[in-house]
């Protein structure tokens, strides 16, 4: 090989060997054409792809499918070969004859764009599960795509409420109904138990002895039945009970956390007398009462308990005459997020969230009697509030 | 005087075609369709506004506490899906998070303030751990504290403390 055509050759190779991506380079009259070189799939590469999606995410039935597009640019000044294929994910790995492309190899040009229809067609005989790969359409990992596929059986069962939370007292005895609705052409086994997790953050799991459960053997189609799940809390249950019961049904369509019920139950004995505040007055020119409960639309860390939806108080002043009928001011004070400084996981930007309120009641009262003043605060479905007395 | 009405025309029906696009993705979210209510439960009642090209949908379902909020970009004809802020949850698969969350020390050392459980789609999850829904529990104390937890495995996938 003389001189003159090796150094293109080499020239040729050494671009090969610094991008995983393949360039496609102009024909040069001076050497055969050479194969494409393969380097590894998760070599280091210098020419990215603008490609939109980045993440594909389908629910299908078995026997399913559907095709979405993906747009790829090459913002370069290379001409680079797209071939895709498919790279196999970490769960549920999918098959790669589910997935087509509409176009198979095909050279992008510089700052060109091309659109691939990818259509995923799911098997009737596919297991419902989730699964995942990546799309690549270069020879390397960057430009590339993730695709999720939950594969779903559209259940005929439908259990309402899958999840009871509710407040009880110890020694009391509550009973929840289950409703069990059967929307598909066949009969279903119903065989409730109660189930326990083999790990558990928390001791206070509720078994057989504290829960009963009645249901009828079978659900016949399009009809509804009632499972019946009676709770004993122990006389000397305190802070959070937690219970699961596996209705047992074997719809097909149901994964095994669909058949479940959860019971989530705070112990708690609400107060029957209100909270007596006494105050002394000795000429005062203004009383100002303030009282006001947070309420959180999301659970506080356990053991606290949650508060309920209610959250109210009901306010009683007697002065040393009698009843003091005054309306109070009403404040309300929210704390709303913009998904600034969140995890990188939440894509919350630009969104308003209003995470608390708080409602407050102000009373004000000018030159209050002098002598022995009482405040009643009775709570209304929250669990705690604050009171704040100014004598001016 | 041609070339002004030529000029004019085209686009004033871009901005029809545009329109009419943006009304088809409008009437596709009322339906349901491109959006992602928590397991076996479906929304009864969605609204859908459009505000500057944003498409913003705020989705409920009576048995959940919580709302789910979607905000959508006409993206050259392709709908988008930009931000996502989804708390439709059971309360007690809340507490499970929650709880997860709690199981790790890093949390559990720096968790203050109020919390919140949203949940994480696929496509997300898919950058930090595997595409499958998890639950992302934020403390917004002083500084935000957020565990990614994954309730199916029982374990607490990334930490992050601002």
């Amino acid at each position: 090989m003389s001189q003159m055509r090796l150094i293109p050759l080499l020239s040729i190779l050494l671009v090969a060997s610094v991008s995983a991506v393949e360039v496609v380079k102009p024909a040069m009259d001076v050497v055969k054409p050479i194969p494409p070189p393969t380097p590894p799939i998760e070599k280091p590469y210098k020419t990215k792809l603008i490609i939109k999606p980045k993440f594909k995410h389908l629910k299908l039935k078995p026997g399913q499918s559907e095709s979405f597009d993906v747009e790829i640019k090459n913002p370069t000044d290379k001409d680079v070969r797209i071939e895709p294929r498919i790279f196999e994910g970490r769960i549920g790995s999918i098959d790669i004859n589910w997935i087509s492309f509409d176009k198979e190899s095909f050279i992008l040009k510089s700052k060109d764009s091309a659109t691939i229809i990818v259509t995923v067609s799911v098997p009737n005989d596919a297991e419902k599960g989730f699964y995942s790969c990546r799309i690549l359409f270069t020879n390397d990992s960057i430009n590339s795509i993730y695709l999720s596929i939950e594969v779903f059986i559209p259940p005929s069962v439908k259990i309402s409420p899958r999840w009871i939370d509710d407040f009880v007292e110890a020694g009391k005895t509550y009973e929840y109904k289950v409703k069990v609705k059967n929307k598909g052409s066949e009969t279903f086994n119903l065989n409730p138990k109660v189930v326990q997790p083999s790990v558990s953050f928390e001791e206070n799991w509720l078994s057989e002895k504290e829960i009963t459960i009645s249901s009828p053997p079978t659900i016949p189609p399009n009809s509804e039945v009632e499972v019946k799940i009676v709770v004993n809390v122990p006389s000397d249950a305190s802070g959070h009970l937690r219970g699961t019961i596996d209705l047992g049904i074997d719809d097909p369509g149901l994964y095994e956390w669909g058949r479940r019920v959860e019971l989530s139950l705070n112990v708690y004995r609400a107060p029957k007398e209100p909270f007596v505040k006494i105050l002394n007055i000795d000429n005062a020119s203004k009383l100002t009462i303030r009282v006001s409960s947070e309420i959180f639309k999301v659970p506080i860390p356990i053991p606290i308990l949650r508060t309920s939806t209610v959250n109210d108080f009901d306010v009683r002043i007697v002065s040393p005459s009698g009843d003091v009928k005054i309306k109070p001011k009403i404040v309300e004070s929210l704390i709303v997020t913009t998904g600034f400084g969140r995890p990188p996981w939440e894509e919350t930007e630009g969104i308003y969230k209003v995470i608390s309120t708080t409602k407050k009641k102000i009373y004000e009262i000018e030159n209050p009697e002098n002598g022995v003043w009482r405040i009643e605060v009775m709570p209304k479905g929250c669990l705690g509030f604050s009171l704040e007395v100014e004598i001016e | 005087m041609r070339y002004i009405l030529v000029l004019l025309t085209i686009p004033l029906s871009f901005c029809c075609v545009q329109q009419s696009v943006q009304q088809s993705f409008i009437d596709e979210l009322k339906s349901g369709k491109h959006l992602y209510p928590f397991d076996g439960f479906s929304y009864d009642n969605i609204s859908v506004e459009l505000r500057n090209d944003t498409i913003y949908v705020r989705a409920k379902c009576s048995e959940l506490e919580g709302e789910d909020i979607y905000v959508f970009v006409n993206e050259e004809g392709r709908l988008i899906l930009r931000s996502y802020c989804l708390e439709a949850l059971p309360g007690s698969v809340k507490l499970n998070a929650i709880e997860l969350a709690l199981s790790n020390e890093t949390i559990k050392r720096n968790a203050s303030g109020i919390v919140t459980v949203r949940r994480i789609l696929p496509q997300t999850s898919a950058k930090f751990y595997i595409p499958k829904e998890l639950f992302s529990v934020t403390w917004h104390g002083g500084r935000i504290v957020s565990a990614l937890v994954d309730l199916d495995e029982g374990k607490v996938v990334r930490v992050y403390v601002g």
